[in-house]
C-alpha cells in the first residue's frame, strides 16, 4: 500500500458485547484493527493512522469521538485501540462519524498521501436510511476519500445499506482509479483478521467492491488471486510492484538490461570465433561442449548422457562463450535448464533477480532473454557455415565498403578462424573416442 | 464546427477576444509545456484523469472532446495544476461547449488559488482567492476562437508554481446541475526557476572559515 492517511472507525456500542465472534465482537474488531494498523505502517513508514470511536461520550445519541488523530506512532495507536470502552448508546451514526473522519483527514500533516477510511460496523443500522448513506458516500467520493467497510454481525439488515454506501463512494464507474472502495462481510464465528488478510482491503486491489461471500472458498481463492494478481503484472520489473518499491524495481530492470547488453556483446565476440556455434548446430550439444573445452583452456567440462552440463568455473570468458553456445543451441530446451545455466554462470545480479521472482515470472523472463538472444543467434547461424569457405569470405569482405581484404588484421582473424576449426575437429574426434 | 475558419472581427465584449496564436503580441505564450502533468489532479471529476485531457495544446482548443465534467448533480470542481517551474501567468483561457442539455452547463464563477497544495472543497470555500473570474456564457452556434481572461493584479501571478481552479457555480445558478468544460489553457512566461528543496546538501558540524 502506498503512502496514505487512514482513519479507523470502531463500533463500540452495546451490540459489540455479542459473543458470536470469539471472544466478543469488540475483541475481534480490535484484533482486526490491530492487524490493519500493522499492515498499513509496515508497508510504508510514513503512513499515518488515526482512530475514532463511533459511540463517543457526551451524548445519549451516538456522537463520534476522535481518540487518536492521524499519526505514525504505532504505540499510541495500539494503546488507544485497546482502551476503547463499550458505551451505552442505541446505535452508531455512520454518516456523522464518516464526516468526522473526513474532517480529521482534512487536517492531516502530510497532504501527499491518499485519504482512507476503514469502517467497522457491528450494530444494526435500523434507523439509517440508505439515501443518507449514499449521500455520505458521494461526499467521500467528491473529496477523494476511499472507504473500506467491514461488516460484522447483523448481516442481513446491514449489508444492503452498506453496499449502497460503498457503491456511492466508488462512483458510477470504478474504472481507472487505482484503489476503490470495498465491502467485506465476515460471517459469525470466523476470525475477522484472517478474512481481512486475504481481502482486497489489505491488498489494495481494484475491481470494485469485493465481497466476503463464501468464506472458506473465498479465503483460498482470494489469497491465490491476491498473490497472483499482485505479482503477475510486473514481470518486466522482475516481479516487484514498481509502485511499492520503485528503486528496487529500477535496480532489477537495469541489471536485467545490463545482462542483456553483456550477452549481446559476448555474442558479438563469439561471432569472431564462430566455431562453437557452427559446430554445435551440426553435431549436437555433446560435441559442442567438448569442442569448447578444448578451446577454453582452463575449463573442465563433464558431459552427461542426457546433455546436462556441469561446469567448474575457472575461466569466466570461456563460461560466457559456453553459455552463449548453449543458448544458441537449445532453442528447444526447457527454460529451467537455461535458468540453471544462466544462474550459475552469469553472476550475482541476475541470480539475485531470479531469486526475487516467482516461478512464473522467472520462466517468462528466461523466455524473454532467450528470445532477445535469438536474433543474435540467428545472425550467427549463417556466418559460421559460410565462413568455412575462405574464398567466399574474401569475396564477402571485398564487397564491403571500406574493408580491404588484404588488410593484415583481417587476414589474421581469418587464419585464426580456420585454425580454430582444425583444432576443433581434432578435439572432436578425440572426444568421440574418449566416450 | 470548422476550425479552419478564423473570424477576425472584434466585437464589443467586456473581455478581449483575440485570435489565439502560439505567440501573443506581448510576448507571452502558452504555458502548457510547463505543466507537470503527472501531478495534475481534480476533485469531483466524473471520469478519472479527465482533468489532464482538457489541458489541450493550443491547436486543439476548440475540440469538444475530451471534456472534464463534474459528478452528476454537483456543480463544483476543484482543479489543481502544478508547474514544473515558476511561471508568470498573464491570462487564462477556459472554454466549454455545454449549453444546458442533460442538465450540464458551462462554468460561470471560477476562483483562483496560488501555490497551495492539495486542499479540499471546504478549504476552498473558506479561503480568500487570488482572483475571481466570471466567465462569459458559451455562445450558440459557430465558435471561432476562445476567450482569454487577463489576470490582474499582474504582480500576484508572478512566480507561481501551482494554480488551483475552483469552479464554484455554473451557468444554471443551480448547484444540483453538472458542470462541464472542454479546455483550460494558460498564457504567460516561464522563469526557469524551480521552487523546490535542494537535492544535495552537505552538512558541516563546524563552520570552516577561511
Amino acid at each position: 500500500m502506498p503512502l496514505e492517511s487512514c482513519m479507523i472507525l470502531l463500533d463500540n456500542s452495546e451490540f459489540m458485547r455479542n459473543g458470536d465472534y470469539i471472544p466478543t465482537r469488540l475483541e475481534a474488531q480490535h484484533d482486526a484493527a490491530n492487524m490493519l494498523v500493522g499492515q498499513a505502517t509496515q508497508s510504508n513508514p510514513e503512513t499515518t493512522v488515526g482512530v475514532i470511536a463511533m459511540s463517543g461520550r457526551g451524548s445519549s445519541v451516538a456522537g463520534a469521538e476522535l481518540l487518536v488523530s492521524p499519526t505514525d506512532d504505532v504505540g499510541k495507536i495500539l494503546t488507544a485501540l485497546h482502551a476503547v470502552p463499550i458505551r451505552d448508546t442505541t446505535g452508531v451514526d455512520i454518516c456523522a462519524s464518516v464526516q468526522v473522519a473526513s474532517l480529521a483527514l482534512k487536517h492531516r500533516r502530510n497532504k501527499n498521501g491518499a485519504q482512507r477510511v476503514i469502517l467497522f460496523v457491528g450494530s444494526p443500522l435500523g434507523s439509517v436510511e440508505p439515501r443518507a448513506l449514499a449521500k455520505a458516500g458521494r461526499q467521500l467520493k467528491k473529496n477523494n476519500v476511499t472507504i473500506d467497510v467491514i461488516c460484522m454481525g447483523e448481516l442481513e439488515g446491514n449489508e444492503p445499506k452498506l453496499r449502497e454506501l460503498v457503491d456511492a463512494a466508488n462512483g458510477a464507474s470504478a474504472e481507472g482509479a487505482e484503489r476503490t472502495c470495498h465491502l467485506v462481510t465476515i460471517p459469525a464465528g470466523v476470525l475477522p483478521s484472517d478474512v481481512l488478510l486475504s481481502s482486497p482491503i489489505v491488498h489494495g486491489g481494484g475491481g470494485g467492491g469485493g465481497e466476503g461471500g463464501d468464506m472458506a472458498a473465498a479465503m483460498a481463492a482470494s489469497s491465490a488471486e491476491g498473490g497472483g494478481g499482485g505479482g503477475g503484472g510486473f514481470a518486466d520489473f522482475g516481479g516487484i510492484d514498481p509502485n511499492m518499491d520503485p528503486e528496487l524495481a529500477m535496480a532489477l530492470r537495469v541489471s536485467m538490461e545490463e545482462e542483456r547488453a553483456r550477452q549481446e556483446r559476448v555474442a558479438a565476440a563469439a561471432a569472431a570465433s564462430a566455431e562453437e556455434g557452427k559446430e554445435e548446430e551440426k553435431e549436437g550439444m555433446d560435441d559442442g561442449e567438448t569442442a569448447e573445452s578444448a578451446t577454453a583452456a582452463a575449463t573442465t567440462t563433464t558431459v552427461t548422457e542426457n546433455g546436462q552440463v556441469e561446469m567448474e568455473v575457472s575461466d569466466e570468458e570461456a563460461l560466457l562463450q559456453q553459455a552463449l553456445a548453449m543458448s544458441m543451441n537449445e532453442n528447444n530446451d526447457t527454460p529451467a535448464e537455461q535458468e540453471v545455466a544462466t544462474a550459475d554462470e552469469e553472476g550475482v545480479e541476475v541470480t539475485a533477480g531470479s531469486m526475487d521472482m516467482d516461478e512464473d515470472e522467472d520462466e517468462a523472463m528466461q523466455m524473454a532473454l532467450q528470445m532477445s538472444m535469438q536474433p543474435d543467434a540467428e545472425v550467427e547461424e549463417q556466418p559460421p557455415q559460410q565462413f568455412q569457405d575462405p574464398q567466399f569470405v574474401n569475396q564477402l569482405l571485398g564487397s564491403m565498403p571500406g574493408v580491404d581484404p588484404n588488410d593484415p588484421a583481417i587476414q589474421n582473424a581469418l587464419r585464426n578462424l580456420n585454425q580454430g576449426e582444425d583444432k576443433k575437429d581434432d578435439k572432436k574426434s578425440e572426444g568421440k573416442d574418449g566416450k | 464546427m470548422s476550425e479552419e475558419f478564423r473570424n477576425n472581427t472584434k466585437e464589443e465584449q467586456p473581455y478581449e477576444e483575440r485570435n489565439v496564436s502560439h505567440e501573443q503580441s506581448d510576448g507571452s505564450s502558452s504555458l502548457r509545456r510547463f505543466i507537470d502533468f503527472p501531478r495534475v489532479n481534480c476533485l469531483n471529476e466524473s471520469t478519472h484523469d479527465g482533468c489532464k485531457k482538457i489541458l489541450k495544446p493550443v491547436d486543439k482548443q476548440l475540440t469538444p472532446e475530451p471534456y472534464l465534467s463534474s459528478q452528476q448533480d454537483d456543480a463544483e470542481l476543484l482543479l489543481h495544476i502544478p508547474f514544473t517551474e515558476s511561471v508568470t501567468i498573464e491570462s487564462i483561457s477556459i472554454h466549454s461547449h455545454s449549453t444546458g442539455q442533460n442538465n450540464t452547463f458551462a462554468p460561470r464563477i471560477v476562483k483562483l488559488f496560488l501555490d497551495r497544495e492539495n486542499f479540499g472543497f471546504e478549504t476552498a470555500r473558506e479561503l480568500l482567492p487570488a482572483a475571481t473570474l466570471e466567465l462569459s456564457p458559451p455562445r450558440e452556434g459557430f465558435v471561432s476562437s476562445i476567450i482569454d481572461y487577463p489576470l490582474s493584479p499582474a504582480g500576484r501571478f508572478q512566480n507561481v508554481s501551482l494554480i488551483s481552479l475552483f469552479f464554484v457555480s455554473n451557468a444554471s445558478y443551480n448547484a444540483e446541475s453538472r458542470t462541464q468544460l472542454s479546455f483550460v489553457g494558460f498564457n504567460g512566461k516561464g522563469t526557469h526557476a524551480k521552487r523546490e528543496a535542494p537535492e544535495w546538501a552537505v552538512y558541516e558540524a563546524f563552520a570552516h572559515l577561511e
